[in-house]
């Protein structure tokens, strides 16, 4: 393989004594191979940039030569480059090969069974990850993190780099199975929570309450105790349904008067570093807790790319400042809609918020109250 | 003198004598290629038979479609169907 990337020739040697020029060439270091008498002749191989030795060495050896073929790389480039068409074609193919190799080109998503596959490659699409984007450039690692924590259905997403192929295997989460009911006992559905109701549907038991009745905690929503419609029988049962109801959740917050920012201090300090291109090699410290770096002159080390930086550090303490009442509204509002949200349970369906200011005693405070739709349903034995 | 003297020295160390470069070394595979080392010289190539000088003698290897396949400074890489050989008188 060698000879061939490097170029060889097959010479003819006719003459009185050609193993004798055969001798002087390997004691000049040539390597010779295929040598065989070839009727009067003998024929041989050796590399290309050994030729030329061989035409002093024969002057003193009377032999002629002919040069039976010309094999190798050299000789092909040779050829090639008066192709110059096919040349630039060849390296444009190069080219492209290298180019899209380095890039993603396909998805391969493994174990994606009950969520939508779309709206996984959707997910990855803006992170960054589409085909033609480059793979080294994004941190797979942090965007699999950040696909598995925005979507509750999936609790692991691995993405790896196969040549021009992302494989994203997932792993979705299991729900747990629902816990058998005991019917064994009697029981009523009652309100944990005040609502008014938007849905009911009573699975085993008989509904005490409609669509749009307004219930108190304790009420009791759907009945163990089972009457016929002509009140001669009755029965106790294990009551139990779906009843959903908007539960309206307020939090109050009074209006902060000052904000803590940071701000300068007249404190500075002298500031120096020696940078090799981007990278600070040293510098001198601040003396102070917080503090801003401000850099006034920059003096090149040249040839290098050494450079001095010169400047000052400024202190940055904190300060209150007082809001003024617009800011302090604003600051109420957002704070009492956090209140609020926080109340209100992750299986419920936020139906309405409104966050508003009052003033009361004096004081400006932040309402915010929020509208949800829950099951509001829970079960309470009947006593013998 | 200088060849008694180094074969004593490579025999008083336990060294291979083959490292002395007088002393061929000539391995064979099967009838197919024959390998010379410590070569001195090749001094004729036919297709019937092979001539190679060594510290120990010429080497005489007969056969038939004989090729020196590598020639190197001091190895010889015969191929082609081997019958015999032996150094000459």
């Amino acid at each position: 393989m060698w000879h061939f990337l490097l170029g060889y020739v097959i010479l003819q040697i006719e003459g009185v004594y050609p193993e004798r020029l055969l001798g002087l060439l390997r004691q000049q270091g040539v390597a010779l191979w295929d040598v065989y008498r070839d009727g009067e002749s003998l024929t041989c191989s050796l590399l290309s940039r050994d030729f030329r030795r061989l035409h002093a060495l024969n002057r003193r050896c009377r032999c002629r030569i002919h040069i039976k073929g010309k094999r190798g790389g050299v000789f092909l480039v040779r050829r090639l480059l008066k192709r110059w068409v096919l040349l630039i074609g060849m390296c444009l193919t190069l080219l492209v090969f290298w180019w899209a190799s380095r890039r993603i080109w396909l998805l391969d998503i493994e174990g994606c069974r009950q969520m939508d596959g779309t709206v996984l490659r959707q997910a990855l699409y803006d992170q960054g990850l589409f085909p033609g984007a480059r793979a080294d450039r994004l941190y797979l690692m942090d965007i699999g993190s950040d696909i598995a924590a925005r979507y509750e259905e999936l609790s692991f997403v691995s993405l790896h780099v196969d040549g021009i192929v992302l494989r994203v295997k997932v792993r979705e989460t299991l729900q747990p199975p629902d816990a058998p009911r005991d019917l064994s006992f009697p029981c009523h559905v009652i309100a944990a929570k005040a609502g008014v109701i938007t849905a009911i549907t009573a699975l085993r038991g008989q509904a005490k309450v409609q669509v749009g009745d307004k219930v108190q905690p304790g009420q009791v929503l759907i009945s163990g105790e089972v009457t016929a419609y002509d009140g001669s029988t009755s029965y106790r049962t294990h009551a139990y349904g779906q009843v959903q109801a908007a539960v309206v959740y307020q939090a109050q917050v009074m209006a902060p008067k000052t904000q803590t920012d940071w701000a300068y201090s007249n404190e500075e300090a002298p500031f120096g570093a020696i940078c090799w291109r981007d990278k600070t090699l040293v510098q001198t410290r601040s003396p102070f807790w917080e503090h801003e770096q401000v850099i006034e002159s920059i003096v090149p080390l040249s040839p290098w790319p050494l450079c001095i930086q010169r400047g000052v550090y400024r202190e940055k303490i904190q300060q209150q400042r007082p809001l003024s009442v617009q800011e302090q509204q604003q600051a109420a509002m957002e704070q009492a809609q956090l209140q609020a949200l926080l109340q209100v349970p992750r299986q419920a369906k936020i139906l309405m918020l409104n966050p508003y200011t009052l003033e009361k005693n004096g004081e400006l405070w932040g309402v915010c109250t929020v509208t949800a739709e829950e099951n509001i349903g829970i079960t309470k034995e009947i006593d013998q | 003198m200088k060849h008694v003297w180094l074969q004593k020295t490579l025999k008083w160390l336990d060294l291979p004598e083959d490292l002395d470069p007088n002393v061929p070394r000539i391995t064979t595979l099967g009838r197919d290629s024959m390998l010379v080392e410590n070569l001195k010289s090749l001094r004729r190539c036919t297709q019937g038979e092979v001539l190679l000088l060594t510290g120990a003698g010429t080497l005489l290897v007969k056969g038939e479609n004989l090729q020196v396949k590598e020639l190197g400074q001091s190895r010889a890489l015969i191929t082609g169907d081997l019958q015999s050989w032996g150094f000459e008188v």
